[in-house]
């Protein structure tokens, strides 16, 4: 029987975030790799079970649920933070870092959470962590975003609060378990899946995304686009798996993410409208709940992070190197940038499931599952999103950026992009590769058991995918003048909450703020003078009265002392004298009266 | 028999002591090594040596001599106790160089009487030792260059003292007359209620007059004043503390016999609520510092009493954890006084002025001491105090203790002036030399208040072995 | 630039070629569907040879020109239209 070990992965970070400010010197940048290898230690060693249960003002709190679905999670977010603080550990900015290890760890606390109150939160650490992500890049646009960000994040967490507050008085437990789908169920239920929801960006609690991840730092938007959107996976598949509603909200994100990929100008905002995208994939493979589709859900999670972090870490190089990444400022770099190109389109044709790479054994799962269990729409919007994301990731973004029609552009100032980012995407790259040419690396660790397991590299399906994606290609190659990108906003679902913003800075936040002024003055003119005026009388009576009762009875005793002291007259005949009158005194007294 | 060397480890290093210092007085001439060089290191050992015999029990001498918790507790004290007060007398400018060995070692002897005292089980022994304590402070009272009132207050001295102790052992005469025996475990056994036993009672109040008299309770205090202030600073300082010391050991023993509601307990409580009282009221007017200190522990004398009478364990281990604390602060207060003096002036209120600028960590110090006194926390005095009174309320005595509170409040009046004068009062021109500043001053001031405060902050290690003491008297 | 630059630059007077390549694997790839079909059709439809071919053009298309030729010109604003840039 071997020993149970439990090392939470958050506590290296929470460390970093500790001791980082307080390091002196050049080389503390090297210390960033080490919580995130520590993690994967951790993960790697830890075994399923129950660990560290805290007792805290009478409730039990569970802070490490290990068992297969947590695991896996778990450990492609370990990988994920390795290549993550690699590419990072050129940053000076120690905020950055600081933030970064706080969001990491809150990802790894949630994913570990077996109640409420402990996911809550580390769910909020994960909103402060990554809104300075977004903050800490430190242009008008970022603080904004950040802002925005933070409001609807902190939104979102009050709706999960109040789902497991609700929850609490009616069940009397925080654990975090399963809920049954079913029409009736109590608003509780529905609370914490709006919450959940929020961070999963689901159409329509999506348009924060688009919003702040194009805006966050080079480094930072890598680290947020794995961790928020797959810890609410994670916690979706924990708790809603089965639940319709999700199966048709994925479905309708994942085709509304690859629409709006299309018309997108920003090579960030296109990745981020496809986050969007991808987890519809996931979140329509839990809303079928099957074990297939959820198996497929965590499998193309895990996929996700792997190549999602690679294409940002690939756009951030651009960003970093050319100091856009605006398409239509791109183009005729390929030549300049080689290897970013080369491991940019590593990650686009994992995202888009080409065989060899790793997307092709994750999202096909998720659609054969779909479609076994007869969900014949979902499937079919899976795979019209799968022929969006081809277009508009796989060829649209690294077409415009690296090519776009123009010569090599030999006159633009490229900053020299330094290696540790380079070894970063390498990992992932690397690693995409790998799963997709032996996929049971990844299939070892899937939670649910089906009944006959998928193959992916079986003929058809490899045939499947080439003509899918060849075709797809073709119809882009067609329509190459038709898609170029264009510097503009497309309006989405955020005119909606900046309306709500603005209207209740208008009809509600002014008035009020007018009101207190009012308030204030009253305050000042009446209520202050009068309480000066009692005060004055109040000393008055403290100095004449009271004081005067006081002293005169210290004053007395004191006299009584000074009597009291004329007994110590300095002769011993008295001395003894004294002595023996008072204690026959005492003693005759207590004798005889006793 | 029964001499067993083993348990009587502090008592035969306090003889050495006593032994080499002898040697020394009769003998000294220019090549040996002066007594106040070497003796803090002595009087350390013997400290080293009560601690490793605190463990110790047993009954020795045809059970006259007992040893266990509380006598090694109190030998423990007396022994830290005696290497303080050593070590504040090693700068003593009022005392000639020829007469330092001397001085030291009728020191020692007291000290070494009072540990004799922690262990007496039975009351002839218990007078000896008395007496032999006593009569080696009678020697240094007067030791103080070649003033009038060192010599007038060592002769108040020994005449009260002796009145005192020849009324104690008129008592002890009645007592052995009433119940035949002079063994305190026997005497516990008897019954001392004025109805039963009026002689006994007679016997046993006189006899206490004599720890009375040792532990400055009215009206047996009246000596208590006159020799602080006519002996030197130094010598003050030993007699404030130690002898109390032994006065209580015995009381505690004695406490064992004195059941709430009997005659001779509801007497002793009176004689506490007096010099309670008594001792604070005088000390308001005093103006010399020594002085007020020696009304003020005529007022801690009857405090001590609230624990006695209580007649619970934790009582008696209240009493001996104020002794212990008092003697601390004490200590502390008389070691500021003496750095203050340094010609072995007497001390006047008005001296302190402007100490805190002349001497910030003595004034500090003196103002650790004073907050102690009056028992505020988290100094020492607080927590005595409050053992006191947990242990004594609703045990018969409720009127003692709401009387110790009350006294507590009168007394803050001149502990403060203490700190008042050092603190706010202006610096006029003062005909006092400079404070000593050194380090030998300055560390031993802040090793007591820092003693004064863990005591404070961290009674329970002592509290707790004072209880088993006590309870070991009751079980 | 690099050695890996100066080949992707030298492939882009290739481009002619390259083309041509991509029509032939396409065409290829249509052939093998007509003998490799799948055994559990999602749809149905997806049995016949060529389908998935003609499903990837045509939404693509339909893709392109809907969402960039009619939605887009009517949820586009400036840049700055929040004011937040």
């Amino acid at each position: 029987m071997e020993t149970s070990s439990f090392i939470h992965p958050a506590i290296g970070f929470l460390a970093l975030a500790a001791v980082l400010p307080f390091l002196r010197g050049q080389w503390w940048n090297w210390l960033l790799p080490a919580p995130a290898v520590l993690a994967v230690f951790a993960v790697f060693t830890m075994t399923p079970g129950d660990h560290l249960t805290l007792h805290w003002l009478g409730q039990t709190l569970l802070l490490g649920r290990v068992d297969k679905l947590s695991l896996v999670f778990a450990q492609v977010f370990a990988v994920m933070s390795v290549a993550g603080m690699l590419y990072a550990m050129h940053v000076k900015d120690r905020g950055q870092h600081i933030a970064a290890a706080l969001y990491v760890s809150g990802g790894f606390g949630c994913v570990f959470a077996g109640d409420y109150l402990t996911l809550f939160v580390f769910w909020e650490l994960m909103s402060i962590g990554s809104t300075f992500l977004v903050l800490l890049n430190r242009t008008r646009e970022s603080v904004l975003a950040g802002f925005r960000y933070f409001l609807y994040h902190t939104a979102g967490g009050l709706l999960l609060l109040a789902g497991l507050l609700l929850r609490y008085k009616a069940l009397g437990t925080w654990e975090f378990t399963a809920m049954a789908p079913s029409a009736n169920a109590p608003l509780y239920e529905w609370l914490i899946l709006a919450g959940f929801c929020v961070n999963a960006a689901v159409v329509p609690l999506h348009a924060w995304l688009p919003d702040a991840y194009p805006r966050g730092t080079v480094t930072g938007s890598v680290f947020m686009c794995a961790y928020t959107t797959k810890t609410a996976v994670y916690v979706l598949a924990r708790g809603f798996a089965g639940w319709e509603i999700l199966a048709a909200a994925g479905t309708v994100m994942a085709v509304y993410g690859v629409l709006y990929a299309c018309i997108e100008n920003n090579a960030r905002r296109i990745l981020s409208y496809h986050i969007v995208s991808q987890v519809g994939y996931m979140v329509a493979g839990i809303g079928v709940g099957t074990a297939m589709t959820l198996n497929g859900a965590v499998a193309h999670a895990y996929a996700h992070i792997l190549y999602k972090g690679l294409l940002f870490m690939g756009t951030g190089c651009l960003l970093y190197a050319a100091g856009t990444a605006k398409l239509d400022k791109l183009g005729g770099l390929a030549a300049r940038l080689p290897w970013v190109m080369v491991l940019y389109m590593v990650a686009a044709l994992s995202i888009s499931g080409m065989p060899v790479f790793n997307g092709f054994i994750s999202k096909t799962m998720t659609i054969t599952g779909a479609a076994e269990a007869h969900r014949t729409l979902v499937a079919l919007g899976l795979e019209i999103a799968a022929v969006g994301t081809f277009i508009s990731v796989g060829i649209k973004l690294p077409y415009f950026a690296f090519w776009g029609g123009k010569p090599t552009d030999n006159d633009r100032v490229l900053a020299p992009i330094p290696w540790n980012m380079y070894a970063g995407m390498s990992v992932l790259a690397v690693l995409c590769i790998l799963q997709g040419v032996a996929p049971s690396i990844l299939y070892a660790y899937l939670p649910f058991e089906v009944e006959h397991p998928y193959v992916p590299w079986s003929v058809w399906h490899v045939l499947q995918s080439l003509l899918l994606l060849g075709f797809s290609g073709l119809a882009f190659y067609l329509l190459r003048k038709v898609i170029t990108p264009h510097e503009g906003l497309n309006l989405d679902v955020d005119i909606a909450y900046r309306a709500v913003g603005t209207g209740a800075l208008r009809f509600v936040c002014r008035p009020l703020a007018f009101l207190d002024d009012r308030w204030t003055e009253a305050y000042r003119t009446g209520g202050l003078r009068g309480l000066m005026g009692i005060a004055l009388g109040s000393v008055w009576f403290d100095r004449q009265a009271i004081d005067g009762v006081v002293d005169g009875s210290a004053r007395t005793v004191r006299g009584i002392g000074g009597l009291g002291a004329r007994t110590q007259n300095g002769s011993l005949q008295d001395y003894l004298g004294l002595a023996a009158f008072f204690a026959l005194c005492v003693f005759g007294l207590v004798w005889y009266l006793g | 028999m029964n001499l067993d060397l083993a348990l009587l480890v502090p008592e035969c290093a306090m003889l050495l002591l006593v032994a080499v210092l002898f040697v020394q007085a009769l003998s000294a001439g220019p090549a040996s090594v002066a007594a106040h060089r070497w003796l803090p290191l002595g009087a350390l050992a013997v400290t080293a040596a009560a601690v490793v015999a605190l463990p110790a029990e047993g009954m020795l001498l045809w059970d006259a001599y007992k040893v266990d918790g509380l006598s090694q507790f109190f030998k423990l004290c007396v022994a830290g106790g005696f290497c303080i007060a050593v070590l504040n007398a090693t700068r003593q400018p009022t005392l000639e160089e020829g007469k330092r060995a001397d001085y030291f070692l009728f020191l020692g002897v007291s000290a070494w009487g009072l540990m004799l005292l922690a262990s007496s089980a039975e009351l002839v022994t218990l007078y000896l030792a008395l007496e032999l304590s006593s009569y080696s402070l009678y020697v240094l009272i007067p030791l103080r260059g070649r003033t009038r009132e060192g010599a007038e207050a060592g002769v108040k001295y020994i005449l009260f003292g002796a009145a005192a102790t020849a009324i104690s052992l008129y008592g002890l005469s009645y007592i052995m007359a009433a119940h035949q025996t002079t063994y305190i475990a026997a005497l516990a056994a008897r019954d001392w209620s004025w109805a039963a036993s009026p002689t006994a009672v007679v016997g046993l109040s006189l006899f206490l007059c004599g720890m009375f008299y040792k532990l400055a309770l009215f009206p047996f205090h009246f000596w208590c004043p006159d020799v602080y202030q006519g002996s030197s600073n130094e010598t003050a300082a030993y007699v404030a503390t130690l002898p109390k010391l032994g006065a209580v050991v015995v009381l505690v023993r004695l406490a064992a016999v004195l059941h709430p509601g009997l005659e001779i307990t509801t007497a002793i409580a009176w004689l506490g609520v007096l010099s309670m009282t008594f001792g604070n009221l005088c000390a308001l007017v005093q103006k010399d510092v020594k002085r007020m200190l020696g009304f003020s522990s005529v007022a801690h004398a009857g405090y001590v009493t609230v624990g006695l009478v209580s007649g619970t364990a934790e009582g008696l281990a209240a009493a001996a954890f104020y002794a212990l604390v008092y003697v601390v602060m004490n200590l502390l207060c008389f070691w500021v006084v003496a750095r203050v003096a340094v010609d072995g002036r007497n001390l006047v209120l008005s001296d302190l002025n402007g100490l805190h600028r002349r001497s910030p960590v003595l004034a500090f110090a003196l103002g650790v001491g004073a907050f102690a006194l009056v028992g505020l926390p988290p100094t020492a005095g607080f927590m005595g105090k409050l053992f006191l009174i947990t242990a004594a309320w609703n045990h018969g005595y409720n009127w003692l203790v709401i009387a110790l509170a009350l006294n507590s409040a009168i007394a803050i009046y001149y502990y403060l002036s203490l700190v008042r004068h050092a603190y706010t009062e202006p610096d006029e021109n003062t005909s006092l030399p400079a404070p000593d500043q050194s380090a030998f001053s300055l560390g031993g001031a802040v090793a007591l208040a820092a003693a004064t405060l863990v005591l404070g902050i961290v009674p329970s290690p002592l509290f707790e072995k004072a209880v088993q003491a006590g309870m070991a008297l009751f079980g | 630039m690099n050695g890996l630059g100066a080949f992707l630059e030298r492939q882009r007077e290739l481009r002619g070629a390259w083309l041509k390549a991509l029509y032939g694997v396409l065409a290829a790839l249509v052939l093998l569907n007509l003998f490799v079909g799948p055994h559990e059709p999602h749809f149905g439809l997806d049995a016949y040879p060529g389908f998935w071919a003609l499903f990837g053009l045509v939404v693509g298309v339909l893709m392109v020109v809907i969402m960039k030729r009619m939605v887009q010109p009517v949820i586009v604003r400036r840049e700055d239209h929040y004011g937040d840039v």
